[in-house]
């Protein structure tokens, strides 16, 4: 004698301000990385106003090459929400599309962050030259790995778009992977003000 | 208030060691302070879980009490707990900033004696600034595990007849240690990279007659300074941060002497070390 | 079966499946038991492994013990002397009977073993070298620096290895899906690997003991202050840096497991299971995992800078001019010394409530069980273990009042950490509520409960000391705050690890364990841990420090020597007590009671409203509905003096009349109530 009430409950997930249960753990875990991120910023900060030798960062860094990935990396969040509104739409065309300009935005990221790595060591930068450097390499390159991160979740997203496996039902899959693609960048605006321009 | 032991060996192996420091008193109070409000909150709490143990153990015959709580009790026993709480944080905030606010009036106003102490693996190094009274010159020197400082000489009532504040200027060389001087309720530690400071007075001579005041001219330091060992007794002074293998081999002696003895010390160490800088 | 896309999870998709069709079904070993990914099989992996890791643990703790009491180096007593002198020696015979004093005591068994044959004194004066141990040759005795490493490690696998896996890892894995009624975790996969990540953690961790012949592991303390952790010296090691990577990878465990704990516990709950209608265990662990998701990631970030620092030439934690022995350190420079302790106390000051939360949570359960009484003040209880997670976010500094800090904020430190002291007690004060009144029934998982509420009572009260800054200026860092942390995490975490173990066993296996022996255990136990931990505070009053390899040498330290001596025979006790909970734990798996209902305690949280051991899936057929709180004992109008959550108030009423109607999920105890608790 189940309850009939007991069985249609057993499949209704619960949906608190309307988060599904992965885009929920995707928000907490955006959370906790940001902690990680602000315990390495917070020790940038301590670092830097502890050493009166901290040298101008534009003097060292190229500001303006920079400049462009920053843009290039928020023309691909803007692509990454195209996408999910075309998944949305159930346009599978038009969501790979999208994503693959995501995707390539995240790789010519990397490629900027690999060209500077190697023209700043070139030049005596390297990671053990002070903590100047220390603190360069240490966040943009924990960023660095989590635009990879990023970068291997768009191809996966892009993979199963393009074989079909991903359609308008899985939107949220697209949706949190946006989350996260949102999430790198707007970490690396904080990252590019903080260790760039201020 | 705590009676302050006069002796060296007094029973404190099962309590607090003697409170030498004029702050001293005002930490212990502190602690008796907690010492009676927990013993009554323990005494308290443990009887009445024993009683009720006892009175409610399992028995069909009584009937159990139905209740979820109480909201008026749950108010009494936050806010009583609360009041408590905030009078000792207020109590204790006065203390901390006698000790460690310079900014608070009853922070030493001057420090007639100022040392340097660098901690290394395993030893204090303690720089004191000789006859000149200036780091940084040729009779500075350097004594180690050694730290000697003037007494501050009180009166019968407790009262300073003269003021001997004592300034510590701590860092290291290599790992965080931390200078622990139980009998004067001090202990801060000694961070490389990293010029901290601490003060203290000692209130009581190492070495005195009962009173512990009234050696002056017939000290007894050896003619040649080099060493103390006439001053025979001191307070030992411990690492109390983890800095490696011998870590628990960091002793160092505090020996608090009459102001006059202490100058004598220092001018014969000082004349030594200024007569070596000129020689080599 | 709706499509899947609207199924909440791959896993829970699946159970249900299995509940409506084929039951259960054909799994190879190695799924089922190692590579699962059921909740259950998890919780149990970490509750055998934890039981492991603290064999390890408590065996470094009788190591330290030892050498604290027996340091080397013992000289024959002065009545000794006089002893020999009245026998008539003196002179050079007398020197020589000095010299041959033979006081040392290597740790039974394995000092040989480990460090070499013991020779009198005679034979090693005389030139003679014995059998060399596994870690070198020592006489048998402990160096100081293996003395280190015991205590760092000791700490670091009761912590990392044993205390956070067991709450977090077995019970809030165990219990929680069964107690809010949800078929599984919400992503049973990463609950999988949550585990697998922590195993080659602890892994780590323990081959750092092996990587260097000495046997020397980490030994700069379980706080690794840089600078000492931050060089490569023999100190910190290579141990260190496999500490180091073994710390990041619990972290990472950790918060895998928070993700799932959090996410299950706010979408996943049964139909009528609101968050106020949650056993405080359930909440507990939400509120720890929250702590740790946002607290593990800045323990995670500090480690990858200490591991940069001491392999790859940067210098976060290292200020200029370092020089260790007349050796300069190449790249240091620019760095902080007390940046890692602001990092590091801002997580580990919240590690300390989530190593004692979840026992809270557990105890609340068992004290209302055992009592037969709803929880007294259940919201307080709730909101005063969120102020104790919310304040434990801002009370790091507390570690470093004499550090050398901003007066003002030591100040503010100070007040917020006294303040933390007002949750702890409402929620002493509301376990005290529960047992009035009530029907309590002494039983093992009671008395543990009991012992925890008793022993937290002294821990939390000793942290007022330490919160209180100039006093915390002489305790610090001396055996009184070695006392505190040991009656929180020992008398109390660990009380609440036993407690929850007796408590859920029957459920867990489907078999008791023995009354007796668990009783016997607790008192045997409860005594022996007060003899080695309330001798703490009174040396710690002392101002004996903490961490000290050898007492000799000062003259303020000697009178404890006896009191050490006793501590240490009381630890040995302790450890050997243990045997008594080792042979119950496995023998009642083997030849324990078998239980006879799915819910011998009459308890009210669902749990125990399936079958036993609950089966995959937890529930056959569809999850209970939650009618009401998890608390309704004793209730005036009901028959029984309990009132099951999955069963309507007035289905008991009802079914106290005619039993044999019980729900298909909710099966046994209900429909025929046994008269009394069947323990």
């Amino acid at each position: 004698m189940s309850h009939p009430a007991v069985a249609e409950h057993l499949l209704t997930e619960r949906r608190p301000l309307g988060a599904a249960w992965d885009k929920l753990m995707m928000w907490l875990f955006l959370g906790s990385d940001a902690m990680g991120f602000a315990a390495l910023l917070g020790g940038y900060a301590a670092l830097r106003f502890g050493d009166v030798n901290w040298p101008i960062p534009s003097q060292v860094l190229g500001i303006n090459f920079t400049a462009l990935m920053t843009f290039l990396l928020i023309c691909s969040s803007v692509t990454m929400v195209k996408s999910l509104e075309a998944i949305q739409k159930d346009d599978r065309v038009g969501c790979w599309r999208w994503l693959f300009a995501t995707f390539l935005g995240g790789v010519l990221f990397l490629a900027g962050q690999c060209y500077e790595y190697t023209h700043l060591i070139q030049h005596g930068v390297t990671f053990s030259s002070g903590n100047f450097a220390a603190t360069f390499y240490c966040i943009t390159g924990f960023h660095g790995c989590h635009v990879f991160g990023g970068v291997v979740l768009l191809g996966t997203a892009l993979a199963r778009v393009s074989s079909g496996t991903l359609t308008r039902h899985h939107a949220n899959f697209i949706e949190n992977v946006g989350l996260y693609w949102h999430f790198v960048d707007l970490v690396w605006i904080l990252v590019f003000t903080f260790i760039y321009l201020v | 208030m705590q009676v302050r032991p006069d002796g060296f060996d007094v029973t404190w192996k099962w309590w607090l060691p003697p409170a030498h420091s004029s702050f001293g008193d005002d930490v212990d109070l502190l602690f008796y302070w907690i010492f009676w409000i927990t013993m009554l909150t323990f005494v308290g709490v443990e009887g009445l879980m024993l009683y009720f143990c006892f009175k409610y153990r399992r028995n069909p015959a009584r009937k159990t009490i139905y209740t979820k709580g109480s909201h008026s009790l749950e108010v009494a026993w936050t806010v009583i707990p609360a009041v408590i709480l905030v009078a000792l944080g207020v109590a204790s905030a006065k203390t901390w900033a006698t000790t460690k606010d310079p900014a608070n009036p009853s922070f030493p106003q001057e420090f007639q004696t100022t040392v340097k102490i660098i901690a290394e693996q395993f030893a204090w190094k303690v720089t004191y600034p000789g006859n000149d009274k200036e780091f940084g010159t040729d009779d500075d020197f350097t004594e180690t595990n050694i730290l000697n400082v003037p007494f501050e000489p009180t009166n019968a009532d407790g009262e300073v007849i003269t003021e001997e504040n004592v300034r510590v200027l701590l860092s290291s060389k290599d790992v965080i240690h931390s200078l622990f001087i139980p009998v004067l309720r001090v202990k801060q530690d000694a961070v490389p990279g990293f010029l901290g400071n601490v003060w203290f007075d000692c209130q009581r001579a190492t070495y005195a007659g009962p009173d512990g005041k009234h050696l002056t001219a017939d000290s007894k330091y050896s003619e040649d300074g080099r060493t103390l060992v006439d001053w025979e007794e001191s307070y030992e002074i411990a690492c109390a941060e983890l800095c490696g293998l011998g870590h628990s081999q960091m002793r160092m002696q505090l020996k608090a002497v009459p102001r006059a003895d202490w100058e004598a010390w220092v001018k014969v160490k000082s004349d030594a070390a200024k007569a070596r800088a000129a020689g080599g | 079966m709706s499509t899947t896309a609207a199924a909440p999870a791959p896993g829970a998709a699946t159970h249900a499946d299995h509940g409506a069709g084929h039951g259960h079904h054909e799994m190879s070993f190695l799924r089922k038991w190692v590579f699962s990914t059921d909740h259950k099989v998890i919780g149990l992996q970490y509750l055998f492994a934890c039981i492991f890791t603290l064999l390890l643990g408590g065996l470094l703790a009788l190591m330290v013990r030892w050498q604290i009491a027996y340091p080397a180096g013992a000289k024959p007593s002065a009545e000794q002397v006089q002893e020999w002198k009245s026998q008539g020696l003196s002179g050079a015979k007398l020197d020589e009977a000095i010299a041959n004093f033979d006081g040392d005591k290597p740790f039974p068994i394995l000092g040989e073993l480990l460090w070499g044959e013991e020779l009198s004194k005679a034979d090693v004066n005389a030139g003679m070298v014995g059998e060399p141990g596994l870690f070198g040759n020592s006489n048998g005795m402990m160096p100081a620096e293996w003395y280190n490493v015991a205590f760092t490690m000791h700490a670091s696998v009761m912590i990392f290895l044993v205390i956070i896996p067991m709450l977090t890892g077995a019970f809030g894995n165990w219990v929680i899906p069964l107690q809010i009624g949800a078929k599984d975790m919400a992503f049973p996969f990463l609950n999988g690997l949550s585990f697998w990540t922590w195993l080659s953690a602890a892994l780590i961790l323990c081959l750092s003991f092996f990587i260097d012949p000495a046997g020397i592991s980490a030994g700069a303390g379980w706080t690794s202050y840089p600078p000492l952790s931050g060089v490569v010296t023999p100190t910190a090691g290579p141990g260190q840096t496999l500490w180091c990577i073994g710390v990041i990878l619990g972290g990472t465990s950790s918060i895998m497991g928070s993700l799932n704990y959090i996410t299950t516990i706010v979408n996943l709950r049964a139909p009528g299971m609101s968050l106020f209608r949650m056993p405080l265990t359930t909440w507990s662990a939400f509120i720890t995992s929250i702590l740790q998701l946002f607290a593990t990631p800045v323990l995670s970030s500090a480690m990858a800078m200490l591991l940069f620092d001491r392999h790859m030439g940067t210098s976060f934690f290292l200020p200029e001019g370092l020089n260790f022995s007349g050796v300069d350190i190449p790249n240091a420079g620019g760095g902080q010394v007390i940046l890692w302790q602001h990092i590091f106390w801002f997580y580990s000051h919240p590690a300390v409530y989530i190593m004692i939360l979840p026992a809270m949570g557990i105890v609340s359960d068992i004290i209302a069980v055992w009592s037969r009484k709803p929880i007294f003040g259940y919201r307080p209880m709730v909101y005063s273990m969120s102020a104790i997670a919310g304040l434990g976010f801002v009370v790091w500094g507390h570690h470093m009042f004499q550090a050398g800090m901003n007066p003002v904020l030591g100040t503010t430190f100070m007040i917020s950490t006294i303040m933390i002291a007002l949750p702890s007690a409402v929620k002493v004060f509301n376990w005290l509520g529960t047992l009035w009144g009530g029907q309590i029934t002494f039983s093992p998982p009671l008395l543990f409960a009991l012992g925890f509420v008793s022993m937290f009572v002294i821990g939390g009260l000793s942290g007022i000391y330490m919160a209180n800054a100039p006093f915390d200026i002489f305790i610090h860092d001396t055996y009184f705050i070695v006392a505190h942390i040991h009656y929180v995490l020992f008398t109390g975490s660990v009380m609440g690890i036993f407690a929850g173990i007796y408590h859920w066993y029957p459920k867990m296996f489907g078999r008791h364990m023995s009354d007796g022996l668990g009783k016997l255990h607790f008192w045997l136990t409860f005594v022996f841990m007060n003899g080695v931990f309330f001798p703490m505070h009174i040396i710690g009053l002392g101002g004996y420090p903490r961490r000290y390899a050898s007492f000799r040498g000062y003259d303020f330290l000697a009178p404890y020597e006896g009191m050490n001596v006793f501590m240490t025979i009381c630890a040995m006790a302790l450890g050997l007590c243990q045997i008594v909970f080792l042979f119950n734990f496995f023998w009642s798996l083997l030849a324990g009671k078998k239980v006879t209902s799915d819910n011998p305690w009459h308890a009210n949280s669902l749990e125990w409203s399936t079958t036993t051991p609950p089966p995959h899936g937890n529930w056959i057929g569809p999850v209970p509905t939650a009618y009401h709180g998890p608390y309704e004992y004793s209730h005036p109008n009901c028959k029984e003096d309990y009132a099951p959550q999955w069963m309507p108030m007035q289905r008991v009423y009802a079914d106290a009349a005619a039993p044999a109607t019980a729900a298909p999920g909710a099966s046994g105890a209900v429909g025929a109530p046994p008269p009394a608790p069947a323990h």
